[in-house]
């Protein structure tokens, strides 16, 4: 009799494939598609088809051999992640060029007025000018000019330049001034206002322009102006070049953005925590009132809207009324977003505060019925529906070698982060955690400013290195790799992802310290704490240290530093963690599809 | 014959005649300049790909640019291999702005700093 267990799980459909002779499961293949539609719904079967096709095809058998199909009790959990900024910079008026030309001209701080090059004639000896360069000039007569108004006695202090000629025309004057070049939005600088340029040595920063003392020194500014200039000194930390300009009206502003207030009903107690408070103030909420009845948004804001959407997915699938649908977990992290600053005149990035929220809603049943049933008139296989699916993954987890009950399993998904607990006298408990890969997806595209998806995902699931020749990578650990073939020069010095078919060049802004340091924070952020969290909450007594041994399984599994990570946080409390290895083959995949298998053997 | 030690470390634009490429020439070092990285000019009769591949042989920076009187101009470096320059610039098909690309990027190869889109 050959019998076939599925898991329909977030992301992916697995399918394990076993010959049952005498009682016991012989496992003759594995399949696996990407999950078509949202799971727990009729959309599956395509993807339970080209699995079993898959598997059917390795084990050299028809889909029509198999006697009959096991498929569980999917956990009806969907998750939604969402991020809101709460705090916001804004320039009325450009009054600052904070950006960072690679190769800025000459060195010094020069004060002065801002004066098209155009108008220079027209100014008087003695006057103290920063001269301002579109983009139509060439280097050579914008080096003229200057030269010949220097000549006159005019004090030409500093230079704004559109094109990137700073150390072109810096190299040609009379006297050695700071140029700041690759100012993109030239025409957007004041004109006839006190302005004053700063560019460092290289390999030092500006410390006048980023001190905000310094500013109101330049300017003349009194305590309360000191005090509101704070923001672009902070914005100008660590820049080799910047320029500030006072204007009448100008100012830059970082306002707190009012981003909505949660109200979390326990099941004995209720309480409100602001958003604004941070991921931290959030959190000891979360856990001080669990376990969870629900959670609400005050309405309007941001919050609201996220928990709305994630009431709405799942009352989509069960046909449920969306008040009756209740969200049992959040998870919240502190993170910055890059945003453009509103007003910047060079595409000017700021770092704002964010909560980046994650809501996991259980709904009390999946239509499963409804998908079988699918199956049974569009793929002709017999179907069952089986087990729970946390029993079935502790099951399947326990054919890991070296793995015994009592024992945990963490199943680390795309959308939640699930755990299980098996004790002595096989009773188990399940608990299911909000925020898993899609969050740490959200998190290192926030964090680094990268909104194509598809790269997030590289990001997360792939080493960086750093090209240092065009024969040679340096790794993150510092060793280096030499090829026999050279590096294609679009890649030359840029971070590139060490993907199964070549390297990956990454945008040029990007640096390896970051990538590694945001991409690390990120993974720990979610499933550290996730991991300490549910195990927290399914361990006996509630106590970590009461668990044994801890089976890592599910998709997030197989990154390639997350099981290390959660090894290494775990050993602290004496647990033995690793990823998962079904039957000895299947690495930490197929965990609920061999689960189903065992225990529909059990069954015939 | 001036000793390993006593050559400067620079960036070798190689051409056949320095006054028929002028403009191209004067349009490279600007490029050049703008990075910061210092350069040489030599003369020489071969053909572009020669020229490029002596130059970047010759500089201590491992980096050569190969101009021929036709304007083709190779941005290489002594460890590629000869058919596969860096960059290269067809004659004709170009502005100005190529050739202080060709340039800039040189002088990004000496400085391990990504070359810039062309």
């Amino acid at each position: 009799m050959i019998i076939a267990g599925a898991d329909i799980g977030n992301n992916t459909t697995e399918v394990a494939l076993a010959n049952i002779s005498g009682n016991r499961p012989v496992f003759m293949a594995s399949g696996i598609s990407a999950t078509t539609g949202i799971k727990g719904t009729p959309d599956n079967v395509v993807g339970v088809r080209i699995a079993l096709e898959d598997a059917a095809r390795k084990a050299g058998i028809k889909i029509g051999d198999i006697n009959v199909l096991m498929i569980n009790e999917a956990t009806p959990v969907i998750a939604d992640v969402a991020m809101e900024a709460i705090t916001e910079t804004i320039i009325t008026e450009s009054t600052m060029i904070g950006h960072n030309p690679s190769t800025p001209g000459g060195v010094g701080l020069g004060v002065g007025v801002t004066t098209p090059i155009f108008k220079i004639d027209e100014c008087k000896p003695g006057e103290d000018v920063i001269v301002i360069v579109p983009k139509n000039v060439d280097f050579e007569d914008a080096a003229g000019i200057i030269n010949s108004a220097l000549t006159r006695g005019v004090h030409v202090n500093g230079a704004i330049v559109q094109k990137d000629d700073g150390v072109l025309i810096a190299n040609r004057l009379a006297k050695r001034i700071p140029v700041v070049d690759e100012v993109s939005l030239i025409e957007k600088v004041p004109l006839n206002m006190a302005a004053v340029v700063e560019v460092a040595e290289p390999g030092f920063t500006i410390s006048t322009l980023s001190n905000p003392y310094g500013i109101a020194t330049q300017f003349g500014l009194n305590p309360e102006e000191t005090k509101s200039i704070v923001p672009i000194a902070r914005a100008l930390i660590g820049n080799r070049s910047a320029v500030v300009i006072r204007t009448p009206l100008g100012d830059v502003k970082e306002r707190k953005i009012p981003a909505g207030t949660l109200l979390i009903r326990g099941e004995n107690a209720k309480g409100a925590v602001d958003v604004e408070n941070g991921a931290d103030a959030i959190m000891d909420l979360v856990e001080r009132l669990w376990p969870l009845a629900d959670v609400e948004g005050s309405a309007g804001t941001n919050v609201g809207g996220l928990l709305a959407k994630v009431r709405g997915t799942m009352s989509a699938v069960t046909g449920q009324d969306p008040k009756d649908i209740k969200i049992q977990d959040i998870l919240a992290v502190d993170t910055l977003v890059q945003q453009k600053v509103k007003g910047g005149l060079a595409n000017e990035f700021f770092s704002e505060d964010a909560v980046a929220l994650a809501a996991m809603v259980k709904s009390s049943r999946l239509p499963m019925e409804r998908v079988a049933q699918k199956i049974k008139d569009e793929i002709g296989v017999p179907v069952e529906i089986g087990g729970i699916e946390a029993h079935m993954a502790i099951l399947g987890a326990l054919t890991t070698p070296g793995a015994a009950s009592p024992l945990a399993i963490l199943d680390l998904g795309g959308g939640s982060t699930d755990a299980a607990f098996i004790n002595k006298d096989n009773k188990i408990s399940a608990v299911h955690m909000a925020g898993a890969g899609e969050m740490v997806n959200m998190l290192i595209a926030a964090e680094l400013g990268v909104n194509d998806r598809g790269l997030v995902e590289d990001i997360k699931r792939y080493p960086a290195a750093k090209v240092e020749s065009l024969f040679s990578i340096r790794l993150e650990d510092g060793t280096v790799k030499f090829f026999e073939k050279p590096i294609d020069p679009k890649a030359f010095a840029r971070v590139v992802l060490l993907k199964e078919n070549g390297l990956v060049p990454l945008p040029p802004e990007l640096n390896l310290e970051k990538i590694r340091s945001v991409r690390r924070k990120a993974k720990k952020e979610v499933f550290i704490k996730n991991a300490l969290r549910a195990l927290s909450k399914v361990a006996p007594a509630g106590n970590i240290r009461m668990v044994d041994f801890v089976v890592l399984v599910g998709g997030s599994a197989l990154d390639f530093e997350i099981p290390e990570m959660i090894s290494d946080a775990l050993a602290g409390y004496g647990i033995v963690a690793g990823r998962g290895n079904i039957r000895g083959s299947e690495g930490p995949r197929n965990a609920v599809a061999t689960g189903l298998v065992i225990s529909g053997c059990e069954k015939a | 014959m001036r000793g390993f030690e006593d050559i400067k470390p620079s960036i070798i634009i190689c051409c056949e005649n320095p006054e028929k490429v002028s403009t191209e020439l004067k349009l490279i070092q600007q490029g050049l300049e703008e990075e910061g990285v210092p350069a040489e000019i030599k003369t020489s009769n071969d053909d572009v790909e020669s020229l490029a591949i002596s130059a970047a042989r010759e500089s201590r920076l491992g980096i050569g640019i190969g101009i021929s009187s036709d304007g083709k101009c190779l941005l290489q470096h002594k460890r590629m291999p000869p058919g596969n320059p860096v960059m290269k610039i067809f004659p004709g098909l170009q502005d100005g702005k190529d050739y202080r690309l060709i340039g800039c990027n040189a002088a990004r190869l000496a400085k391990i700093m990504p070359l810039k889109l062309y």
